[in-house]
């Protein structure tokens, strides 16, 4: 069960329990009305509870006449108290405005951290709203919000009036790119109206902004379902600007105006000479079919796709950094041109299988089959076939014409890699985990490999090799050409393949008495809850957790030497 | 109108500002509003007292003059955009002030919460009440509880509590822990 979960059920649980005390809170407040209500009326209230039953009944009339006498008497009061409009002002630190319809400023809200340091010390409650909105755009600009480099402003304005709300917006959007303007920033404002929000709302609590962030989100999402709301939540208003202009998406309802700077980026420009620069490729040469801001694993990224003499790189570049984080290169059938123009029939799925074996220098004997279909990328007729071997899987394309392998991708052992000039001096499989092996100080018989496989890592090849003993998990990285460890990861976690526990070890029996004398208890004055033997920092330990009457303790317990490792005891009614 | 109203009790910025403005009319002696802000925090405030005193009959005499209370003090609430925050102040106060209370008067058992039954809801969802009950601590039962029912932060639970943020967190994830345990333990599929 998911920690969502167990809130979800506790959360219904007490939503269906809850009692209903309204109509005795109103009974009550109508017989306070008109006096202070010191400590001692409350004492009293709660000395005789019980009463609420023929108090519900007297309320039902009493309630009605409340609410009318309180609607009149209050009109006066809610016409400058009552909320008009909600204006939010998202930089990336986000503020709520709440203003009446005078225009003056009921609250301001901080949404963020950042919006925190942004209002500190300003009163704007009585304020008039242009005023506010002059002091909040200077605060961010003093305090480096907003400036050359991330020169975008949000602003999303609620109101029951979709006309009004249309105009205050236009009117804040001119106002806001005016006050940048005297600071000398060409400003990229983007504003919204915002009705019928109950989805939204939901998603701006979960994440935690604010609910006109959430809007453009939302549309960046739907329009591009490979980002995700997560991610983008994290991300400031002049990156998510940025975003709908490079991916060009339909701002619907959103309005833009001037162009979020991506000064704190290196530019298409140069993320293109960096692609080229990396592939070995001269500028002149590239077709570009692609460059395009985008958000990966938690970075904003430059995506760069071009081809050159016959073969088609992708690559992923770091946008403030420059650096290349990913790419793929991958050969067009050389054929395709003459070949395909012709109607030629497709080799099959049977010869395209036993290419692909033939490739993988394995007989059909041999593997077991996973996929083998056609398919058409870029117009393009192709085979995928995938099979496994063993642990190891196999992912071909071959070319539905002639047969030609297009693609593959494997986890292999004893595998060379050909039509690639520098796979001659990859190590193999083998010697990667042999030098895994020997760093680890373990031999062959004592491990067993779940992955050995060669990838592509920072721009170099490397072998990922995971295995796992008795005594726990290790991770390795070692360079494709020479054999040097570049990364380990030893997690010595209880593995799950060994549950028996070592003789080595103290009993659970022990532990608990141990506990126990360290408790100064004895077996029948405790309730023990968990005695869990745990694999933590690469030592055996025992967890303990055990309670006598309102003191609640928790133990860690050395498996190997008894030693008590951490030890809490709290009073349960603190 | 701008003012919505939901059957559940959170506090998302909006729905703060919603509270926050009905803190407002309240102030000003509507009763209406006063309605909308109970049926907005009802659970929370019932949930949160029920998790301090651990029995559902003194839970609802506190949720009954937390509301008194609100409706007499709405004129002392502070803009501050934690409306939920202030609400739950008041509940917490009062609920501990019944506690020594009874603490003077009685020395009854002190576990002795009973648990409503529930007729809508997986049936083991009582095992899940009774290990919040008796397998957590009050204060991981009060963070659970908060947590679950409102959408608080932890840092703004650890404010109400007069705990440490990193003591909430470890003792949030602790009581989670036990709770699925509890459950896993009950139910061996």
């Amino acid at each position: 069960m998911k920690d969502r979960d167990i809130e979800n059920r506790l959360a219904t649980y007490v939503q269906q329990t809850t009692p209903d005390v309204l109509d005795s809170v109103l009974q009550q407040c109508d017989e306070q009305e008109g006096r202070v209500l010191p400590m001692s009326s409350i004492q009293k209230i709660n000395h005789h509870p019980k009463k609420r039953t023929w108090r519900i009944a007297l309320s039902a009339a009493a309630a009605v006449f409340i609410l009318a006498t309180g609607l009149i008497m209050g009109y006066q009061y809610q016409s400058l108290h009552r909320v008009d409009s909600i204006v939010e002002i998202d930089v990336n630190p986000s503020i709520e405005l709440k203003i009446n319809r005078q225009e003056k400023i009921l609250s301001a809200t901080p949404l963020n951290t950042d919006a925190d340091v942004i209002l500190d010390g300003m009163d704007l409650k009585g304020v008039d709203l242009d005023i506010a909105l002059n002091a909040l755009i200077g605060s961010m600009l003093k305090n480096g919000y907003v400036n050359e480099l991330r020169n975008s402003v949000l602003i999303s304005v609620e109101n029951e009036d979709e006309a009004k709300s249309a105009a205050l917006s236009q009117r804040l959007t001119e106002e806001v790119n005016k006050l940048l303007a005297d600071s000398s920033i060409q400003g990229a404002v983007l504003s919204q109206t915002l009705t019928g929000t109950e989805d939204l709302e939901q998603l701006a609590q979960t994440y935690g902004i604010s609910l006109g962030k959430a809007a453009v989100i939302q549309l960046l999402v739907e329009q591009d379902p490979s980002l995700t709301f997560e991610d983008m939540a994290n991300l400031s208003i002049n990156d998510l600007n940025l975003l709908l202009s490079s991916k060009n998406a339909d701002l619907n309802k959103i309005t833009s105006v001037g162009d979020a700077s991506s000064g704190a980026y290196i530019g298409e420009e140069k993320a293109k000479s960096i692609a080229v620069e990396h592939a070995q490729v001269s500028l002149s040469e590239a077709a570009f079919q692609k460059v395009e801001l985008d958000y990966e694993d938690g970075r904003v990224v430059y995506e760069v796709e071009f081809s050159s003499a016959g073969t088609d790189y992708e690559y992923e570049i770091d946008a403030a950094e420059g650096t290349v984080l990913k790419y793929e290169r991958e050969q067009k059938r050389t054929a395709n041109s003459t070949n395909s123009s012709t109607s030629q029939s497709y080799i099959g799925e049977e010869d395209a299988k036993m290419k692909a074996l033939t490739h993988a220098g394995l007989s059909s004997s041999d593997v077991q089959f996973v996929k083998a279909e056609l398919d058409i990328d870029d117009g393009k007729a192709h085979y995928d076939v995938e099979f496994y071997s063993g642990t190891t899987e196999y992912d071909y394309e071959v070319d539905a014409y002639d047969g030609t392998i297009l693609k593959f991708d494997a986890d292999v052992e004893n595998f060379t890699i050909p039509t690639n000039d520098s796979s001659a001096s990859y190590l193999g499989d083998a010697k990667a985990k042999a030098a895994a092996l020997q760093h680890a100080n373990l031999s062959e018989g004592d491990v067993t490999f779940t992955k050995v496989k060669l990838d592509h890592d920072d721009g170099r090849m490397i072998y990922d090799v995971e295995f796992y003993s008795s005594s726990g998990d290790y991770e390795y990285e070692i360079d494709a050409f020479s054999g040097a460890i570049l990364e380990w990861d030893c997690d010595a976690k209880h593995s799950g393949q060994n549950d028996a526990s070592s003789p080595d070890y103290i009993s659970q029996d022990q532990a608990k008495s141990i506990a126990l004398e360290k408790a100064g208890l004895s077996d029948s004055a405790v309730t023990f809850y968990k005695v869990n033997l745990d694999y933590d920092d690469g030592r055996a330990l025992y967890e303990l957790e055990f309670k006598s009457g309102s003191m609640e303790y928790e133990a860690e317990i050395d498996a190997v030497s008894g030693a008590i490792l951490d030890w809490d005891s709290e009073r349960d009614d603190d | 109108m701008v003012m919505t109203s939901s059957a559940h009790s959170n506090s998302s910025p909006r729905r703060a500002s919603v509270e926050e403005a009905l803190l407002f009319q309240i102030a000003s002696g509507s009763k209406e509003a006063l309605a909308q802000l109970y049926a907005e925090t009802k659970s929370a405030v019932y949930g949160f007292a029920l998790s301090i005193l651990k029995n559902s009959h003194d839970a609802e005499d506190i949720m009954q003059e937390a509301y008194i209370r609100i409706y007499a003090n709405a004129h002392t609430y502070k803009t501050q955009g934690k409306p939920l925050a202030w609400i739950l102040t008041i509940v917490r106060n009062l609920a501990l002030m019944k506690l020594r209370e009874q603490k003077r008067v009685t020395t009854l058992p002190p576990e002795d919460w009973e648990i409503p039954d529930v007729t809508h809801g997986p049936d083991d969802t009582k095992l899940l009440v009774s290990a919040l009950l008796n397998r957590l601590t009050d204060q991981e039962r009060q963070i659970v509880i908060l947590h679950s029912l409102t959408a608080l932060k932890h840092r703004e639970i650890a404010a109400l509590l007069d705990l440490p943020l990193p003591t909430v967190l470890s003792k949030y994830h602790r009581a989670l822990e036990k709770l699925k345990k509890s459950m896993k333990e009950e139910d061996p599929r």
